[in-house]
C-alpha cells in the first residue's frame, strides 16, 4: 500500500488551493464495484471511472473530486457509505 | 443464472442455505455496527475499522471533528443498507434497480469485513487449500464475491 505525502500546515498553504479527494487501492474492494460506485457518486462515463479506478488499482490512489473543502468531505463521506477507502487532502499540484 | 427476470423485477435464484448463511452473515455485522456506533473508532477491532475510514490525513484534529460529526451517521448509513439487504433475501423477492444498489453495498460491507479479518491480499491464490483453518470463512468470502459481481452485473 501507498504511504501518504504529508499535509502542510494550515499556515502555510494557499487557501485557494481546492481539496481533492483521493480514493486508495486496497486487496479486497472488486474492480468492477469501484468503477460502479464512481459512475454512481460523480455521474462518471463508465470510460472515466474505469480509468480511475485503474488508476487505482495500479497507481495505488487516484484523485477522483476537487473542491471546497466541505464539498470534499461529503464526497468522502459518501465513498465511505459505499466502503471506498477515500481522504482528502489541499490540491499539491 | 444470480437472478431471473420477472414482469415486476429481478428475482435472486439462490439455494436456501446461501441465502441463510448470507443472512446470517448480515445480522452478526449488523451487531457489530449497533455496537460500533456508541464506540470511539480507537475502541474498533480492526475489520470493523475498515467501514469507519479517517477522512483527513496525518490531521488527528480534522479527524476527531470528522467523526464526531460524521461517526454515528456512517453507521445508521451502513445499519440502513445492511437492513435492507436482509429484507431483500427472503425468498421470493422482487428487486428494483434501487434495491439492486443497497443490496451491493451491503455485501461489499459485509466482504470488506470478512477479507480484513482473513488478511486477504492482493495475491489471493486461486484455490483454497483444504489444510487451511481459515478454508470456510475463505468459501464463503469468495461466494460473497461471486454474488456482488453477479449484482454488479445487473446494475451495468
Amino acid at each position: 500500500m501507498s504511504t501518504v505525502t504529508d499535509v502542510k500546515p494550515d499556515s502555510t498553504v494557499d487557501l485557494d488551493r481546492p481539496w481533492v479527494v483521493i480514493v486508495w487501492n486496497d486487496p479486497i474492494n472488486l474492480m468492477a464495484y469501484v468503477t460502479w460506485v464512481f459512475q454512481k457518486l460523480f455521474g462518471y462515463s463508465l470510460e472515466k471511472a474505469t480509468e480511475l479506478m485503474m488508476d487505482v488499482h495500479e497507481k495505488g490512489r487516484a484523485a477522483v473530486t476537487s473542491g471546497t473543502r466541505e464539498r470534499a468531505e461529503v464526497d468522502v463521506q459518501r465513498l465511505h457509505e459505499h466502503g471506498l477507502w477515500a481522504t482528502m487532502q489541499r490540491d499539491d499540484a | 443464472m444470480t437472478f431471473e427476470p420477472t414482469d415486476a423485477g429481478l428475482r435472486l435464484t439462490i439455494d436456501d442455505h446461501s441465502r441463510g448463511v448470507v443472512i446470517h452473515l448480515l445480522g452478526e455485522l449488523r451487531g457489530e455496527l449497533l455496537q460500533a456506533k456508541s464506540s470511539s473508532v480507537s475502541e474498533l477491532a480492526p475489520h470493523m475499522k475498515r467501514l469507519f475510514p479517517t477522512a483527513y490525513h496525518n490531521d488527528e484534529q480534522r479527524n476527531e471533528e470528522y467523526r464526531r460529526l460524521t461517526h454515528a451517521d456512517l453507521a445508521d448509513s451502513h445499519v440502513s443498507a445492511v437492513d435492507d439487504a436482509i429484507a431483500l433475501l427472503a425468498p421470493q423477492r422482487v428487486f428494483t434497480a434501487g434495491d439492486l444498489e443497497r443490496f451491493v453495498r451491503a455485501i461489499n460491507a459485509m466482504r470488506l469485513v470478512l477479507g480484513t479479518l482473513l488478511d486477504v491480499s492482493e495475491d489471493e491464490p486461486d484455490e483454497v487449500s483444504e489444510d487451511d483453518p481459515t478454508a470456510l470463512q475463505r468459501e464463503v468470502y469468495d461466494y460473497l464475491g461471486w454474488l456482488l459481481h453477479s449484482t454488479l452485473q445487473q446494475l451495468h
